[in-house]
């Protein structure tokens, strides 16, 4: 079963996903904070297969989640998916330079969001 | 007589069994607080977890709905007014179903008829969020107010009308909301004909700050190919206010190709005006433009140019477009290119 990691502070829209996911076969961890996040792939003892990542969060925002990820050698392999509200072309830009691997702007199609991770796991 | 002694502890005792009396009232209403907003949450979780499940499927919301109680009814509204806020496709589809199920949709057309204005704004809101049908009338005839103007034009964009989004939202002298101007930018941002349309007509009765806020959004939606849409502009580039003229300068970013915008506007005029604000507008517009003519000109006034921000904003676009410091005499034109370059080797390392 495929681990999938969710970093998204609105617990009702991490609450559809974590069900969305769930339904479709995913292993789901949730954390709202970017920090709380960082320390949880820092501690596991197996990355998960993929991230989803808002970019608005407490803590470490994901721009700044990603780029550790992508620094770290045992993360730098592991898909990322970013979502957020900031559609604006030059943030779209920044996230795929820092290394995502796709980037969903919200308002969002839950099913087309489970689609794309599919096709990245 | 009453002895002083008998009066101050009748009054004390007054004074404790008050304080009892609120205590005892503070302390109640905050139990039954705590108890309503953790009956509220546990509702909301159940609500939650069954529209998660039927979402899955196409199913009879109305059946769902019908046993529903008042608190139940009240949870599902607060999840919608959520979930239909950030997502679309298949999820929101049934979403609105859910809506319609619990009648939100028909209560909400009921109220954009209300004298109260929140009431007609948040039957707006709903109607935009269900994707709810009701006459382009109704809907301006609800508009009446910078705020309900925003709602209107918000459901009208939504509903595909974007003309008549932008008349409502701009049917004013005055400055819009910032939801106003969100709305104006998001009607008009693959099309700016309507804002162009109804700004050539109107724009001399707005008011300074109106112009501004209108000139931003031009400046960030795609430029229009019509030459004669951008003519309202061009006088505004004289105005008395300096963030009218800066605005103005920017509103024509994207449009530099244009021989009826170069022959227009005069951009060396523009880059002596007296405010720093409008020349470093100016020098923003001339680096965007970007072709030889405008960069001479920036060249130029870099090595003129006695305010430290504006010689910045040109020696940055002059040095992304491969330009070098030139021999000037001048300390600060030094200065300004040393650091612009020390931080783009940093940038880049």
């Amino acid at each position: 079963m495929s681990h999938i990691l969710v970093v998204e502070d609105d617990e009702d829209l991490s609450d559809m996903l974590s069900y969305k996911l769930g339904s479709e076969g995913y292993d789901v961890t949730i954390h709202s904070d970017g920090t709380e996040a960082w320390g949880h792939l820092e501690d596991a003892e197996e990355p998960p297969d993929i991230v989803l990542l808002d970019v608005m969060l407490p803590g470490l925002d994901g721009f700044a989640l990603l780029k550790r990820i992508r620094d770290e050698p045992e993360l730098e392999e592991t898909p990322v998916v970013l979502l957020t509200g900031r559609g604006k072309e030059e943030d779209v830009v920044r996230g795929l330079e820092l290394g995502a691997d796709d980037y969903v702007t919200k308002p969002f199609s839950p099913s087309a969001l489970v689609a794309r991770i599919r096709r990245l796991t | 007589m009453i002895s002083l002694g008998r009066v101050l502890v009748t009054v004390s005792i007054s004074l404790f069994v008050s304080l009892f009396v609120l205590g005892t009232a503070a302390v109640s209403i905050s139990v039954f607080l705590l108890w309503r907003s953790r009956r509220r949450a546990e509702t909301k979780e159940t609500v939650k977890q069954q529209m998660f499940e039927r979402l899955e499927g196409e199913d009879d919301w109305e059946v769902w709905c019908e046993g529903f109680s008042r608190a139940e009814k009240g949870a599902a509204k607060r999840l919608l007014a959520d979930y239909l806020r950030q997502v679309k496709g298949k999820e929101q589809t049934e979403l609105r179903r859910v809506g319609k199920a619990l009648g939100i949709e028909d209560r909400a057309a009921k109220r954009i008829g209300s004298r109260r204005k929140y009431a007609r704004i948040d039957g707006l809101t709903w109607l935009t969020l269900l994707g709810g049908h009701v006459s382009t009338y109704e809907v301006v005839e609800a508009a009446t107010d910078r705020e309900t103007r925003a709602a209107a034009g918000r459901y009208l964009h939504e509903s595909g009308n974007d003309r008549t989004a932008t008349h409502v939202v701009l049917d004013t002298e005055s400055p819009l909301s910032v939801f106003g101007m969100d709305t104006l930018y998001r009607a008009n941002r693959t099309n700016s004909r309507p804002i162009h349309g109804w700004a050539m007509g109107e724009s001399e009765n707005w008011e300074t700050e109106l112009l501004i806020q209108v000139l931003t959004v031009v400046r960030h939606t795609e430029p229009t190919i019509d030459e004669r849409s951008l003519e309202w502009i061009y006088p505004l580039l004289g105005h008395e206010k300096s963030a009218v003229r800066a605005a103005a300068v920017r509103a024509l970013n994207s449009v530099g190709w244009m021989d009826s915008v170069r022959e227009s506007v005069d951009m060396e005029l523009l880059s002596e005006d007296e405010s720093p604000e409008v020349r470093r507008a100016t020098y923003e517009t001339l680096s965007e433009w970007g072709d030889e003519v405008s960069l001479l000109l920036l060249a130029y006034r870099v090595t003129v140019e006695e305010n430290d921000r504006c010689r910045l904003v040109a020696v940055e676009s002059l040095h992304e477009q491969g330009y070098e410091a030139k021999d000037v005499s001048r300390p600060e034109y030094h200065k300004t290119w040393d650091w612009v370059e020390a931080r783009s080797e940093v940038t880049s390392s």
